[in-house]
């Protein structure tokens, strides 16, 4: 029981530190917020499960702020994105722009 | 009615969720709160749409995919920002959903942002912009939108 939540922990504190080399290494907002969002909530999803494990009386709690977040955060993403690219400061590397031709 | 009972149970089991060990007190104040959150709720449902045990089983369902595609979008996420020579290009495409709920699309937009690869930019009316980071893998653009819109089709239509 005990090793099983130290291994989710581990796999958590993983995926919450490529998200910061992925926000770091990716060139502009909207690839970071592909690394951010997805990596961050891997990695808080399996902070919770191993602290669900290690203390099983936190158990319906953690489940519950787990799924508080699954909702939010790609919510979160996409509000930075929608403003990033409509504000259209600054340079996008992108190859094909759908919205650009259509939207507006 | 069936709306008020369910919110009524569904919002007395988060209760019994966040105060683990229930004490009488605890419980009467719990059931007394859940109603009253029920029947505001109720109030200012305007569409009044009936809740179907169906829709509950397919939101199962499309969870444990949901959990699923969250890995593999992970693992493939970890091995881009790891590989030395950072393998992107990202493009921006349009898609359009056949879906005609609101919450249908919300969830669609959610589960598309954290699955492999791809980001919901903007959703209006049935188009959706996408963000992808690998761009040149993709072939078919209605491959994006992954197994969740037939899902979520046959939970809310």
């Amino acid at each position: 029981m005990q090793y099983i939540g130290y291994f989710f922990l581990l796999i958590g504190a993983v995926f919450l530190a490529l998200a910061g080399l992925g926000i770091y290494r990716m060139p502009d907002v909207l690839n970071q917020s592909q690394a951010g969002t997805k990596a961050s909530t891997m990695g808080i999803v399996g902070l919770f499960v191993g602290f669900a494990f290690l203390k099983p009386l936190w158990a319906p709690k953690l489940i519950l702020m787990a799924l508080f977040f699954l909702f939010t955060s790609p919510i979160a993403s996409h509000a930075i994105c929608k403003a990033a690219i409509k504000r259209n400061k600054a340079k996008f590397i992108l190859k094909e722009n759908a919205f650009s031709k259509e939207g507006e | 009615m069936t709306n008020l009972l369910f919110i009524w149970v569904a919002m007395f089991l988060v209760w019994t969720a966040l105060n683990a060990p229930l004490s009488a007190q605890k419980t009467i104040f719990g059931i007394i709160l859940s109603f009253l959150i029920a029947v505001i709720a109720n109030v200012y449902d305007k569409e009044q749409k009936k809740f179907k045990l169906k829709t509950f089983f397919y939101l199962i369902k499309y969870f444990l995919v949901f959990l699923k595609e969250l890995v593999k979008a992970n693992l493939n996420m970890a091995r881009i920002v790891l590989t030395p020579y950072l393998p992107i290009s990202p493009k921006i495409f349009k898609v359009t959903t056949s879906l005609k709920s609101p919450i249908a699309r919300t969830l669609l937009a959610n589960s598309i942002t954290l699955t492999p690869g791809t980001i919901s930019v903007e959703l209006d009316g049935d188009t959706l912009y996408i963000h992808v980071v690998e761009g040149d893998k993709v072939e078919n653009v209605e491959d994006l939108k992954g197994p969740f819109e037939k899902i979520l089709r046959e939970a809310f239509e």
